[in-house]
């Protein structure tokens, strides 16, 4: 599916202003905008369509409480703030999920074992999907919301409330980490890199 | 090892490897490989999920309907709670007139009396007080007000429609 464009500052801050009202036109675009985003989000953490839409649900719901009730002024910061509302919810259901007894969830096994099809890369996204899950909850945040949230490093900054430069340097550090979770080097690369 | 220029952000969000020069090379097929797992995470859901959302974020959006949206204005809250000192009230008032009006008519032997406007025999002095003993202080005003109103109720009225009234502010 092709990824929809960013919304600019005025069609934005148009959007907001007639969902805030109720408008369903609007929030039609918002969840074009940003619904698949969070849901990546969520869908990545824990591997369950029903809990990312749950969680989406529940970021969209809060989202448009706040707009109607004036808890937000758009002012420029709009992706931040709904990412942050996402976080937070996902942080919530980690915390929950941690105190649940894992058990073999059929669609998560379905969805490793699907995604184990051969490619033409040398990453398979099913053993991805648990290199992720193994990385510490820091280093995955900030891949998450790069690369699932489609987040720009200014808004990860804003977002974080950390330097452009040190999120940079954590998206950089977590790809290496991951990398070597994955124990699978380029050829020629790590050598390369280490040597040099 | 090669300096680390990457910045993702000057390029565009769907760019090819060509655009990722900045980047440790060794990471290339990495970040690339997360960039389509977090397309097919996107890409997973439903358009019927989609288009729920959408619907019932304009519903959560929308200002809630009567009467709860009243109920959490202050203005509204405020009669609100008038009204319900006034059914409250009104149903004391007929609830003491019908005891009354049962007493008298046993007083007259038995010989059950035509019923009289069960709220015009509360007007009395005596029985205003008697209902400002049952209820609290607050609700005197209420009552006194109540009092000047009272005789327009229709002896036929029941409780419940007192009550009813009372709320659509008909009294």
């Amino acid at each position: 599916m092709a990824e929809v464009p960013e919304l600019q500052p005025p069609e934005l801050t148009a959007l907001l202003l007639a969902a805030a009202g109720g408008d369903e036109r609007a929030w039609r675009g918002l969840v074009e905008a940003y619904g698949r985003r969070v849901y990546a989000l969520a869908r990545s953490r824990f591997g369950k369509s029903d809990v990312a839409e749950e969680i989406t649900q529940s970021v969209f719901a809060t989202v448009a409480s706040k707009l109607a009730g004036g808890g937000y002024t758009e002012q420029g910061k709009f992706e931040p703030w709904l990412f942050r509302v996402a976080m937070n919810r996902i942080r919530d259901e980690a915390r929950r999920a941690r105190h649940r007894p894992r058990a073999a969830d059929p669609e998560t096994l379905a969805l490793r074992a699907d995604e184990r099809a051969p490619r033409e890369d040398s990453f398979d996204a099913g053993r991805l999907r648990e290199a992720l899950a193994s990385l510490p909850d820091a280093d995955r945040e900030v891949i998450e919301l790069r690369h699932h949230g489609r987040m720009g490093f200014k808004q990860m900054a804003d977002l974080l409330g950390e330097p452009v430069g040190t999120l940079l340097a954590r998206h950089h550090r977590a790809l290496r980490k991951l990398r070597d979770l994955l124990g699978q080097d380029e050829p020629g690369e790590t050598r390369a890199r280490e040597v040099g | 090892m090669q300096p680390m220029k990457y910045n993702p952000d000057e390029r565009a969000r769907n760019e090819g490897p060509s655009e990722r020069d900045g980047l440790d090379p060794a990471l290339l097929g990495l970040a690339d490989a997360l960039d389509r797992a977090g397309a097919a995470d996107r890409d997973a859901m439903s358009p019927a999920f989609a288009d729920r959302l959408a619907v019932l974020s304009a519903e959560a959006a929308r200002p809630t309907s009567l009467p709860i949206a009243w109920y959490r204005r202050p203005i509204a809250r405020a009669i609100g709670t008038v009204a319900a000192s006034l059914a409250l009230a009104a149903a004391v008032l007929v609830v003491i007139a019908e005891r009354r009006q049962s007493s008298r008519s046993e007083l007259a032997g038995g010989v059950v009396r035509a019923p009289e406007a069960p709220v015009a025999l509360a007007q009395s002095v005596d029985d205003w007080a008697e209902i400002s003993e049952l209820l609290d202080d607050g609700l005197t005003d209420t009552l006194a007000d109540l009092s000047t109103r009272a005789g327009t109720l229709s002896p036929e009225w029941s409780v419940d429609e007192a009550i009813d009234l009372a709320g659509e502010g008909a009294l």
